[in-house]
């Protein structure tokens, strides 16, 4: 498992970072005790959600089948993967499906759970890097023009994908430089070949 | 498996190290670390928000950037004075950018960021106040609302179990309640007679 090197840890001054306590805060102006700098703040606590889980010695011997994790606690679900019996604490609900822990982790890492992917390829920058930079080297257009245009499709694609509401522009923009870059490639072929055909003609 | 949330582009917070894109969906914000291949999604639920702040700054590494750039410039034109036309693009260069250097000292960016146990979302505003207000304001109420419904939700959730565990006692009609009612008497009150049948003795 990958861990992240971000370690955010709750509330902190916005102007020095200094951790601030919520609980004594409320809502208005602040001024951090470290910096002494004012900002606007509104605190909240969050609610604390508990879930209720039945215990097969409530549900009784005939109630309740026992969770395949936690023996004392009743199963309300079966895995829609593997058919496991799982209680409240073990149930994952996600993208319509009812999971366990054990196959929630097997297909987040295999990609397959759209909802739980925090990774993704960066193709729109990569179509602006490759949009500009074949720009300068316009003799390779024809090689660079295709791939700008390729990761710009793919861009798209992405941004519908993940109902994205901004970037069309750029998307476009990288479309009309890779057109540029096959139509710069094409004059400098002309144009060597053109050379080529006089110096054969000498 | 459900489409995920549309995702309305909020706003960035681009430093030297990084560059972060800030969307919002309909029950949390997603910040994207965006390297030039990847992107790295962190979402941050409201109803796991602790603080939210909004105040103004100055860029001053931005401010420092284009000092120095400015200096270049004005130092390039110097040094090529004895070409007049490029010399006189150099200064003009040198002018926008020290116009632009001026512009940014004056103007503080306003900074919204909303604090998590684990995760933080920042967006700066360089040119646009009112921007970072309407959605410093917005980010309040809906993860007010968000964690409102969620302890409503708790709190109807505990008084079900209450009500589950301490049944209230049956409430009776006067008179009707079965240890006082005579046995004899039920039976007539219940059930009126039919038309055409003999009427009770008063």
């Amino acid at each position: 498992m990958e861990v992240s090197a971000r370690a955010d840890t709750g509330p902190a001054c916005p102007y020095c970072g200094a951790p601030l306590l919520v609980e004594l805060m409320t809502a208005g102006v602040q001024r951090c005790v470290a910096c002494t700098r004012g900002f606007e703040a509104v605190p909240f606590s969050p609610p604390i959600v508990r879930v209720a889980v039945q215990s097969v010695a409530e549900a009784g011997p005939g109630g309740a089948v026992a969770c395949a994790q936690h023996p004392g606690n009743a199963a309300v679900a079966n895995c829609s993967r593997c058919g496991v019996f799982m209680c409240g604490l073990c149930r994952v609900h996600i993208d319509g499906r009812e999971l366990c822990p054990a196959c929630f982790d097997r297909l987040a890492a295999e990609g397959a759970l759209p909802s739980a992917r925090s990774r993704f390829r960066n193709y729109r920058g990569l179509a602006a890097l490759m949009a500009f930079g074949g720009c300068w080297m316009y003799f390779l257009g024809l090689l660079t023009g295709p791939v700008t245009i390729y990761l710009a499709i793919q861009a798209q694609r992405q941004r519908r994908r993940l109902q994205e509401s901004d970037g069309l522009v750029a998307v476009i923009l990288a479309m009309l430089l890779g057109l540029m870059q096959i139509a710069g490639g094409l004059f400098f072929l002309v144009s060597l070949l053109g050379l080529a055909a006089r110096l054969v003609a000498r | 498996m459900t489409e995920p949330a549309r995702r309305i582009f909020l706003g960035r917070d681009t430093s030297w190290a990084e560059r972060v894109r800030v969307y919002r969906t309909d029950e949390a914000l997603e910040v994207a670390y965006i390297n030039t291949f990847e992107v790295s999604l962190r979402r941050l639920f409201f109803d796991e928000v602790q603080l939210v702040t909004l105040h103004r700054v100055r860029g001053s590494r931005t401010l420092w950037l284009l000092i120095v750039l400015s200096a270049l410039s004005g130092l390039s034109a110097l040094a090529v004075r004895s070409a007049a036309g490029f010399s006189f693009g150099l200064f003009t260069l040198t002018a926008i950018v020290f116009a632009w250097t001026l512009v940014t000292a004056l103007i503080r960016s306003s900074v919204v960021t909303a604090y998590g146990a684990r995760a933080r979302a920042r967006i700066r505003f360089l040119y646009r106040p009112g921007k970072a207000r309407r959605i410093y304001d917005d980010l309040c109420r809906r993860v007010g609302e968000a964690q409102g419904r969620i302890a409503a939700e708790a709190a109807a959730a505990s008084a079900r179990q209450l009500e589950e565990a301490f049944p209230e006692p049956p409430v009776f009609a006067p008179g009707t309640a079965p240890d006082t009612a005579p046995a004899s008497a039920a039976p007539a009150a219940a059930d009126p007679p039919a038309d055409g049948a003999a009427a009770p003795p008063r």
